[in-house]
């Protein structure tokens, strides 16, 4: 495993007596993307914005590239930072919303060479207000990356954008991380976060409840692998309830959970032992998706 | 340090420009104002009052109808407008809404001369302030000439001279108001709308991870309400002087005045953007706030025109002071009492910042 850059320890947050926080810990890889998941008011901005300087713990402990938390100037200079539905100002252009924190941060910064980066080059002199979702979106990112730091965190990224935009926000993540930096990512979007991460917790009601790659926590808290028969109805439950009593009928579909695959070949000799005729048999592997439902227990749509 | 407070300022000052909305409040609005109501309250032009006569007295042989017309004129208090003596009167005042009309009748000199009881006719809107103070003019004329027909000499005179150096005229009064008006409504305004929308747009947040401070920040927007706010007073004093004929000193209290308006307001602003979480309330609060203190603060209005309870309520609206002083400063030039309005301004401005301090946060916690 590589060096750890953010390690978090027994992290609490009190608002009003209740832990919106509740006893996190969290470790970062170097060079990962770092994907914390959780339902609306989950506590994840809270923790994100703690590890950022800009609340404070508490209790617990955080060190963030070897820094103690309480060194805010210097771990503030070593991180970027997008924060939840940020939106720069509306009258200033994409290049000077970037030299404008560039300033701040005193720091020399190629904004040509940043915008390009976003893949906004033909957006370079148009008012952020004037800009869709999306590529506000990656001016926010550019935004973040003014003082070249090690660390970027983004508060929900992908949040209100159309499938096309999220695509071009995962692609600049993707970069990131081959450049070398560290992402620590919120979404709501666990397709994004299965297909980005290697690394993804999932926080509910303040707490961590699971933690691991994608792949890890699919295999452990994931349902297994279901077939579904469709159209096959009464027939084929009836068919199949002896061999597998979990079996259900939806609508005029079936669905049965699979035995890691080994029993789909049993399932279709049976259906054609029995001539049951039905439209499609279609396999459907666990997704983070799943575990997320089956762990916070809601449905959920992703997005607000 | 400095480098940050000059990138803040050069992206306040582009997202200014920019804006076509505070550009309009910033500059159009308070010239639309004073034209306005320069229009309306100086319609004169001199600032003197119309007296209209009709002197029937055509042949008199004495000549005291005309001296007396003659002595009116020369007090300079009125502009005299003569009616032909062939009008019929009645539709003269229908069609032209005089508030007073004298009358010489005919024969007035003859009567004076003759038995010394000559009568002049008045004819007046009893509610009009102008009718009253023509009146006022023709009694003192009437009095000085009774005197001197019966060869006798003033025991007393009074000599009026103007109650300021200069000339004064209601633009005079006026422009000053506008000045602390737009003072007020600049900075409480602006800095209350740019709160809010760097609170909703997450660039608190933002700034609050870089190495930006809060005092930078404040000491960035401070300076603009000043360039704005000088900016904005230049040109209404331009319009005043050259426009309305203002008589105006810009002196170093005057100056001070505006400096620390905008610190009051500003701060009263920072208190309001802190605690209004939301714009549109915001919006609202700011209005609720400013507009009545534009009426009541003697902006408009000299306050001893208002009712007594009224006049109490302006003595603890801080734009009252400002916009005092700006006249003890700008118009008749009384220091002392500029210096007294700022001394409350500065005490009231510690205030304000003592409680902005407090109330203004950039994170949530
Ligand atoms: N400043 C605050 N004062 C009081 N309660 C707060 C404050 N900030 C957050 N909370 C509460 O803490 C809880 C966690 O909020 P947080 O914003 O961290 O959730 P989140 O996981 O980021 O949710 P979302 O997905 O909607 O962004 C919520 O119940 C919220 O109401
Ligand atoms: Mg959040």
């Amino acid at each position: 495993m590589s060096e750890t850059v953010i390690e978090v320890r027994d992290l609490v947050k009190t608002y009003d007596r209740v832990n919106v926080v509740d006893h996190v810990d969290l470790d970062v890889g170097a060079g990962d993307v770092f994907s914390l998941l959780g339902p609306n008011g989950a506590g994840k901005t809270t923790t994100v914005e703690i590890l950022e300087c800009i609340r404070d713990a508490s209790a617990g402990s955080i060190s963030i590239l070897g820094l103690d938390i309480s060194r805010k100037k210097d771990i503030k200079n070593a991180i970027g930072v997008m924060p939840q539905s940020f939106n720069s100002f509306e009258r200033l252009t994409v290049r000077e919303s970037i030299l404008y924190f560039a300033g701040m941060f005193k720091c020399k910064v190629d904004a040509d060479e940043l915008i390009a980066s976003v893949r906004l080059e033909e957006k370079r002199d148009v008012q952020f207000g004037k800009l869709s979702g999306g590529l506000k979106q990656r001016v926010g990112i550019a935004i973040s990356l003014v003082n070249d730091p090690d660390i970027v965190f983004l508060d929900e990224p992908s949040t209100g954008l159309d499938p096309s935009a999220r695509r071009d926000v995962w692609e600049v993540i993707r970069q990131l991380k081959k450049k070398g930096k560290t992402v620590f990512l919120t979404t709501h979007y666990m397709e994004e976060a299965e297909l980005l991460s290697d690394e993804v917790n999932i926080m509910n009601r303040g707490k961590v409840i699971c933690s691991g790659s994608p792949l890890q926590v699919v295999s452990q808290h994931g349902a297994s692998s279901t077939a579904l028969v469709r159209g096959g109805g009464e027939y084929a439950l009836n068919c199949m309830q002896s061999r597998f009593p979990g079996v259900i009928l939806e609508g005029d579909d079936v669905r049965v959970t699979l035995d890691n695959g080994k029993n789909l070949v049993e399932i279709i000799r049976m259906l054609d032992d029995s001539q049951v005729r039905y439209e499609e048999i279609t396999v459907k592997r666990p997704s983070l998706e799943d575990v997320f439902i089956k762990l916070t227990g809601e449905s959920y749509g992703g997005g607000e | 340090m400095t480098n940050r407070i000059l990138v803040d300022l050069s992206a306040t000052i582009k997202d200014f420009y920019r804006s076509p909305s505070a550009m309009f409040w910033t500059f159009a609005f308070p010239l639309l104002l004073i034209l306005i109501f320069g229009a309306i309250f100086s319609g004169g032009g001199d600032g003197t009052y119309t007296m209209y006569v009709q002197n029937l007295d055509q042949n008199d042989a004495t000549g005291i109808s005309q001296s007396f017309l003659d002595t009116v004129n020369s007090t300079g208090a009125v502009n005299m407008v003569m009616i032909d003596p062939s009008t019929n009167l009645d539709d003269f005042i229908r069609d032209n809404s005089p508030s007073s009309v004298l009358i010489i009748p005919s024969g007035f000199g003859m009567d004076v001369n003759l038995s010394g009881d000559g009568l002049l006719i008045f004819r007046m809107d009893q509610s009009s302030q102008s009718a009253q103070v023509v009146l006022a003019v023709i009694n003192g004329v009437a009095q000085h000439m009774n005197l001197a027909l019966a060869n006798a000499s003033e025991s007393i005179g009074v000599q009026t001279t103007n109650i300021i150096n200069t000339n004064m005229n209601y633009m005079d009064f006026f422009i000053p108001g506008i000045i602390g008006l737009t003072v007020m409504n600049n900075s409480v305004n602006y800095i209350t709308m740019v709160m809010c929308d760097y609170r909703s747009r997450g660039i608190f947040r933002k700034l609050k991870t870089t190495p930006i401070s809060r005092v930078e920040w404040l000491t960035s927007q401070i300076i603009w309400q000043l360039v704005l706010n000088f900016a904005s007073v230049l040109l209404i004093t331009l319009v005043g002087v050259t426009v309305f004929g203002m008589n105006i000193s810009l002196d170093f209290s005057f100056w001070l005045l505006i400096i620390v308006g905008t610190a009051l307001f500003t701060a009263l602003g920072m208190i309001l953007g802190g605690l209004i979480k939301n714009q549109d309330t915001a919006g609202s609060v700011v209005m609720a706030i400013t507009f009545p203190m534009m009426f009541l603060s003697g902006s408009f209005f000299a306050l001893d025109m208002m009712p007594d309870y009224l006049q109490s309520i302006a003595t603890v609206l801080p734009l009252t002071y400002l916009n005092e002083g700006l006249r003890d400063a700008m118009v008749y030039g009384n220091l002392t009492n500029a210096y007294y309005n700022l001394l409350v301004l500065v005490g009231v401005t510690a205030v304000f910042v003592a409680v902005a301090s407090l109330t203004t946060k950039w994170k949530e916690d």
